[in-house]
């Protein structure tokens, strides 16, 4: 039998029933640790912590659907914040906010991916965004890169649809998680210290405020150190996106895209369950 | 027996959580975990997480020193309830602390979202160069983010800053300062028992309570941590209580007991002090487990009796109980959150030993003196006032327009380029003793007061070290202090507010902090035979040997208003820490070789003029047969000397005033000695006293000058009384012979 190693489990935004099932056996081949999510993740979080049933989690993703649905329509922009060897580049990160700054309120950071930001906004917003970014290419994709027809959610955009959306999660059973879930702010909830009210308003503000992926993987892998990241479900993307944090982070003394790459063929570091 | 007392202490709480038995009822996590404290059971429980990942820091240090992999071993175990300060103040209100304040910073990083306060513990006991605040330089607990300026707290050396702080804030916002400070925010200060006796705690608080004494807001909180102990020396039972339970404008509370009692005394302590603006003195009752340090056996001067005893009184054992008692959780939680806690803070300890180290010179000394002379230079030139406002501002008459002696002097230079200054710069305080309404005991401070208001230029009571603490509080807020200590001899009561606080900030902080002041110092000997050593103490080696600080020492009145635009400059642009040393002697001279020959006076260099340090003084340019380096007083023999050489003995010197002492202008004075190929140094400070002569004579030895080399100096005394100065001082007649003496070997050669 091989040693169970110290994991944090990342719950990307996929469908919840295979995620979750995906989640039940990370949780068999690995002490988990804590639980993060990328983005629309969050709500599969929230069932595999323990802190909502399986049933209630799929009820508040609904909702979530509803909510974007009815949400102001908004679009948006993928800007990279490295280079293609994983490096941060001073310059991409001051361009972005020299331009957010132009933005006028109406375009904003929505997820903070580290290697990655995007932002979302009214297509006014994106106008003046893209159009004081620079264009750049990492690879082969072009950037800035535009998401046209995007939910307008962890903005200020969604306000209006946060009563609603505020009505339905006070009506589910909010529970102490089992495991600690770090929200999208780098907020550590542990199975001991959570108030589960506590819980559902930082579930709600995150439809309103930027997620911040990277900050939340921060937190994990300084505070938890665990042996491997587990990505449930086969979302190319958030293995990448780690991938980037933890070189950025110099994890476990990896500090490039090739130190990676090695650390990965000797013994995966980060783990996606499905490929 | 074991004197493996951490096993001991772990397994004691193991023990506990083994056999205890759940409440027969639970709390509900916002239900409070007594009736009539405002600490509810998941704020509890949130404490005790801190708590117990303080401890397991403490363990995992040791772990890691087994192996040599961390390098500081002072602890926090039994000190965990100031955890409960971490969580109630905020991160607007600033925290001076104690080494052993783990839990607070782990319960204050909670209200932080995104910060890893395990992780950055670590790094610092790892020494690590991505330790987030001092990089590796020192283990401090200290934090941009959360409003923690780095100490080491090692001799209580940080309450007068803490204090200065207080008395700044409000300071600062009535005089329109900009900083990230709310009104109503309070400043925390925590020490230990033993430390509560040193000069420099009884300074800070009495300077806390004068302040409220003449109805000033003084909203601080001293937190002594009182663990019973200083190293291996036992405080007497009730001393800290005794001490400070009942001084007059010093309000006191004693936290002890359950963890809701501590938060209840905690809550009312805060609120006191920020609704009241006054000091308080809150003693919170603490254990010290494992003995000072990894280092440090107990158990050679403490009995194993006494050592089990107050490792039974340990605070995480007794908050366990009272968490599981209460119902706030039950016995197989805690158990799951201690091992959970061990696993990561372990498994965080072997990822912080792979960080990477400071390796290099460069690298450790990058933050400690930031230096960019042409910054420096344009900070000096602006803002410009145009000329009705500057004559509106200093009353007048402008001082470049005025044939006063007086105004011409070194006193009236200084006092002119003052008024320049607060005229064009609005965060410039002045304080210091006599320095307000009498404007200073030689003058030099006339009027200011009266100009710009008291609350930019005060009096302060009589304690150099607290006028240092006040300077680096109000340099905190934001304000630029000029703090003034009277006579250079009272400086060395008070030096470590400099050498260990002021001058240090920078480098534990990796610059993330600063604490920029020009400090005005009057010193130097040569009073006419007045006043003896302390009031013409002539050694300047203790600040210059303080890294990174600069020192200054104009000699004429022209240059002194121009290098205090660079030493304001300085402090602005890099936040540096300038001393000023202002040649009491030559205060209020007008003449240099002769009675009323006005020699001495200078016209008044108006802004934006300026020095910095490397610029010299050159007298005499053409001159070659001799270089005389000197500064100060010795500056004004040496011209003297200068003269008489010329025009008696026909030898040509070329005088240099160095005007900096540190740094030395070492290049200039190379280039000089060069041309000239004969050098004298003329340093009025003891001969063996750390002054430049050596450092001078040291530099051109090392730089193949192969010209003679002499000094003359002061003598290794004490300054006498009256007349008999000129038995150790430096004087024209011992210049002249060196000269004389140096220049006949040299052209015999």
């Amino acid at each position: 039998m091989s040693e169970r190693r110290r994991a944090v489990l990342v719950l990307p935004d996929a469908p919840l029933d295979p995620t979750l099932a995906d989640a039940r056996a990370a949780r068999e081949d690995h002490e988990i640790v804590a639980v993060l999510a990328g983005d629309g993740g969050w709500y599969a979080a929230l069932a595999v912590a323990g802190a909502l049933s399986t049933e209630d989690a799929g009820t508040l993703l609904d909702a979530v659907r509803v909510a974007a649905a009815s949400a102001p329509a908004a679009e948006q922009v993928v800007f990279p914040q490295t280079d293609a060897a994983w490096r941060r580049d001073a310059r991409l990160v001051s361009a972005l906010d020299g331009a957010l700054a132009l933005g006028d309120g109406q375009i904003h950071r929505s997820l903070d991916l580290g290697a990655y930001a995007v932002m979302t906004g009214t297509p006014a917003g994106v106008e003046l965004l893209t159009s004081a970014l620079p264009a750049i290419s990492v690879g082969e994709q072009r950037y800035p890169l535009l998401l046209p027809a995007r939910p307008s959610l962890h903005t200020p955009m969604a306000l209006d649809v946060a009563p609603q959306m505020r009505a339905i999660a006070e009506r589910l059973d909010w529970r102490m998680p089992d495991v600690t879930i770090i929200d999208g702010r780098g907020v550590r909830h542990t199975p001991w210290s959570t108030s589960p009210s506590a819980l559902r308003d930082a579930t709600e503000a995150q439809l309103v405020q930027t997620v911040r992926f990277a900050a939340a993987l921060h937190v994990a892998l300084r505070e938890y150190a665990p042996d491997v990241i587990v990505i449930a479900g086969g979302s190319g993307i958030l293995a990448t996106v780690c991938a980037q944090l933890v070189v950025g982070e110099g994890y476990h003394g990896i500090r490039s895209r090739r130190a990676f790459a090695e650390a990965q063929r000797r013994r995966p570091l980060v783990l996606s369950m499905r490929h | 027996m074991t004197f493996d007392r951490v096993s001991v202490v772990e397994h004691g709480l193991d023990d506990y959580l083994d056999h205890a038995t759940p409440a027969s009822s639970r709390l509900a996590p916002d239900e409070p975990l007594r009736t009539g404290t405002t600490l509810t059971s998941r704020a509890a429980m949130a404490i005790f997480e801190d708590q117990l990942a303080s401890r397991q820091l403490d363990v995992a240090a040791r772990e890691l020193k087994k192996t040599d992999r961390s390098f500081y071993t002072i602890g926090s175990a039994g000190h965990e309830q100031n955890a409960v300060l971490g969580a109630q103040l905020r991160l607007t209100d600033p925290a001076f602390l104690h080494y052993r304040s783990g839990g607070f910073m782990m319960a204050r990083a909670r209200q932080l979202p995104g910060s890893t306060p395990v992780f950055d513990t670590l790094l610092g006991a790892v020494a690590s160069s991505e330790d987030p605040i001092a990089q590796g330089r020192h283990k401090v607990w200290g934090s941009r983010a959360l409003w923690v300026p780095p100490q080491t707290s090692t001799i209580a050396s940080h309450l007068p800053k803490a204090m200065g702080l207080a008395f700044s804030l409000a300071r600062a916002r009535r005089l329109g300062v900009d900083n990230d400070l709310p009104a109503d925010a309070i400043v925390m200060c925590s020490f230990g028992d033993a430390s509560a006796n040193h000069a420099t705690a009884l300074s800070a608080i009495n300077t806390a309570r004068y302040a409220a004494r003449i109805g000033l807001p003084m909203p601080i909180l001293f937190v002594c941590e009182d663990n019973g102990t200083g190293i291996s020396v036992d405080t007497p039972p009730g001393w800290i209580a005794e001490t400070f339970g009942n001084q007059a404008h010093l309000g006191y509370a004693c936290a002890d007991g359950e963890l809701d009692e501590v938060w209840n005394v905690v809550e009312r302590a805060i609120a006191i002090v920020r609704h009241q603006r006054i000091p308080l003195f809150l003693q919170l009752k603490a254990v010290r487990l494992w003995g000072h340090a990894g280092s440090d056996a107990e158990q050679t001067y403490r009995t194993l009796r006494e050592i089990a005893r107050t490792e039974a009184a340990d605070p995480l054992l007794r908050n366990a109980r009272t968490l599981i008692e209460r119902g706030a959780t039950t016995p197989a939680a805690l158990r799951a959150l201690v091992a959970d806690t061990r696993q990561r803070v372990m498994a965080a300890a072997e990822e912080a030993t792979r960080r990477p180290r400071l390796t290099t010179t460069a690298e450790v000394v990058a933050p400690m003196a930031p230096d960019h002379p042409v910054e420096q230079a344009a900070r000096a030139a602006r803002p410009v006032l145009d000329e009705e406002a500057r004559r509106e501002l200093l009353g007048g008459t402008l001082p470049e327009e005025s044939m006063l002696p007086t105004v011409r002097t070194l006193a009236g230079c200084i006092n002119a380029a003052l008024a320049d200054e607060f005229a064009r710069r609005p965060e410039l305080v002045l304080f210091g003793e006599d320095v307000g309404r009498k404007g200073g005991v030689y003058n030099v401070t006339h009027g200011l007061q009266q100009r710009f208001g008291n609350g930019r230029v005060f009096d302060t009571l009589l304690d150099e070290t607290s006028i240092l603490g006040i300077a680096q509080g109000a340099a905190a807020t934001g304000l630029l202090p000029i703090p003034e200590i009277q006579y250079l001899a009272y400086l060395h009561n008070a030096l470590d507010q400099l050498r260990g606080e002021a001058a240090s900030l920078q480098f534990f902080s990796s610059d993330q902090f600063r604490n920029p002041m020009v400090v005005r110092v009057a010193g130097l000997a040569y009073q006419k035979g007045f006043g003896g050593h302390f009031h013409n103490d002539n050694s300047v080696g203790a600040l210059r040997d303080i890294p990174g600080l600069v020192l200054a020492v104009p000699s004429r009145g022209d240059d002194a208003a121009r290098m205090l635009r660079g030493a304001i400059a300085m402090a602005e642009e890099d936040g540096r820490i300038v001393v000023f040393l202002e040649p009491i002697a030559l205060y209020h001279e007008k003449d240099l070789h002769a009675d009323g020959d006005g020699g001495w006076l200078s016209d008044y260099p108006p802004p934006p003029s300026v020095l910095l340090p490397g610029e010299v003084g050159v007298h005499g340019p053409d001159a070659s047969d001799l270089l005389i380096v000197s500064y100060a007083n010795g500056l004004r023999l040496s011209l003297q000397a200068a003269r008489l050489l010329r025009e008696k003995h026909g030898v040509r010197a070329r005088v240099v005033d160095l005007r900096w002492l540190n740094p030395l202008p070492l290049e200039a004075v190379r280039l000089h000695a060069a041309a000239c190929g004969r050098v004298l140094v003329v340093d009025e400070c003891r001969r063996t006293g750390g002054g430049v002569a050596d450092a001078l004579i040291a530099d051109l030895a090392e730089h193949a000058f192969d010209g003679d080399l002499r000094s003359v100096r002061a003598v290794d005394s004490f300054v006498p009384l009256g007349p008999a100065t000129a038995a150790v001082l430096v004087g024209v007649d011992h210049i002249l012979a060196e000269a004389l003496s140096l220049a006949t070997v040299a052209s015999a050669r």
